[in-house]
């Protein structure tokens, strides 16, 4: 193996681990949640996921088969306003699924059975399993049309060294997913839910930003001022590290003002399951 | 906005989707080409508040992505493959656009004035 394709094959892995990283994510953090739960309640949990994810990989397929061999129906617009879609769903199912959480949490904490039962009512299995599909389907799309790009443009050798470096980086994010879950095991229940809310809170909130943007940028809504600030001096999002995390949890360094209305709403009313009295009003 | 506001305008959305989208014919239109995390032109001066269009081609072995947080687009594109992106009106200023698949590569500069 020459540097040459050795350099290669760490950018596939690379690549593939960080487009897969979001998806795993939001897959960790759910099963997380059912980690100190009953034997029944966790495998219920964990088909729900799994089916989810499932259906995501194939729906990410179907994408990537759209936007490279039926591009046309893809062009354009077209593609942000799917992209604005599965965006904005994703944001809405995440702050659900944490208010959901949190009441659970607030009227059934010391019966595990009851809170087992709230765990599976009101369509909540459902909605568990379409977030695995979501978060799966978003990034995986771009992840099918690079490996499949990179297998087609085949001057850097055998279709075994994408493949062999795609299951590196798919590994890799796999790994983060266990050490997630089995540190969520040694970890206090209260510990595991308060960090994973906070978690999916966050990537919810890089979501909304993300479906925001394509709505701006496809005029559907006006950004109502200019940039109020710049911090790129600190943390530029235009490129590198900067813009991963801007990608990951909605931090933008020239943020106008209908962004900051944006995440003044979606933080308050995630706040509002935190608040006791106010919560169940909220969810009524 | 609250998260609930996204799934009331969906259906909204899916028209959108499924209708066609019309490009008017005196939009300018701007090539930018990537060929294997190189990018050309680095620099892209385009009309400040004005929309138009930028073709994207990935002349290249390897698949890119166009990508930029303050441009609000991402788009990939496989080896061969093309496509165009339209911007609506673009706030005079330098955006920096890069290509997600070859972060080793610099990042290429948008102009708009």
């Amino acid at each position: 193996m020459t540097s040459q394709t050795l350099l290669e094959s760490f950018r596939i892995a690379t690549v593939v681990w960080r487009e897969s990283f979001e998806a795993l994510l939001v897959i960790a953090i759910l099963q997380a949640w059912t980690v100190h739960e009953s034997v029944e309640t966790r495998r219920r949990a964990a088909r729900s996921i799994a089916g989810g994810a499932a259906v995501g990989m194939l729906t990410a397929v179907g994408l990537a088969f759209l936007m490279g061999e039926a591009s046309d129906f893809l062009d354009g617009d077209r593609e942000e306003v799917l992209q604005l879609i599965l965006a904005a769903t994703a944001s809405a199912l995440m702050l659900r699924m944490v208010i959901w959480m949190r009441s659970s949490a607030r009227h059934a904490s010391s019966d595990m059975k009851s809170r087992a039962a709230g765990l599976g009512k009101t369509g909540n299995w459902a909605a568990l399993g379409l977030l695995a599909a979501l978060a799966v389907a978003r990034e995986g799309a771009e992840t099918v049309v690079f490996l499949f790009g990179m297998l087609s443009g085949s001057d850097l050798g055998s279709a075994g060294v994408v493949a062999g470096s795609g299951t590196l980086g798919l590994g890799a994010a796999l790994m983060t997913l266990v050490a997630f879950r089995s540190g969520a095991s040694s970890f206090s229940k209260k510990a595991v839910l308060t960090f994973s809310q906070i978690l999916l809170l966050a990537l919810g909130s890089g979501l909304l930003m993300a479906a925001l943007d394509k709505a701006v940028s496809l005029d559907f809504i006006s950004t109502m001022t200019s940039p109020l600030w710049d911090t790129s001096w600190f943390l530029d999002d235009a490129t590198g590290p900067g813009a991963f995390i801007s990608g990951l949890i909605g931090y933008r360094a020239r943020p106008e003002l209908l962004p900051l209305l944006a995440l003044g709403g979606y933080w308050t009313t995630a706040l509002l399951a935190y608040a006791s009295p106010l919560a169940n009003k909220a969810l009524a | 906005m609250s998260a609930a506001k996204p799934l009331t305008v969906l259906p909204l959305l899916f028209a959108c989707l499924a209708s066609p989208t019309v490009a008017e014919e005196e939009d300018p239109v701007f090539a930018v080409h990537f060929s294997n995390g190189v990018i050309s032109p680095s620099i892209l001066e385009v009309p400040a508040d004005k929309r138009f269009k930028i073709e994207l081609y990935n002349d290249g072995s390897t698949p890119i992505e166009f990508e930029s947080i303050p441009l609000r687009k991402e788009k990939v594109l496989a080896p061969g493959a093309s496509s165009f992106l339209v911007f609506r009106s673009l706030q005079a200023g330098d955006y920096a656009f890069f290509d997600d698949f070859h972060l080793d590569m610099p990042p290429a500069r948008l102009i708009a004035k």
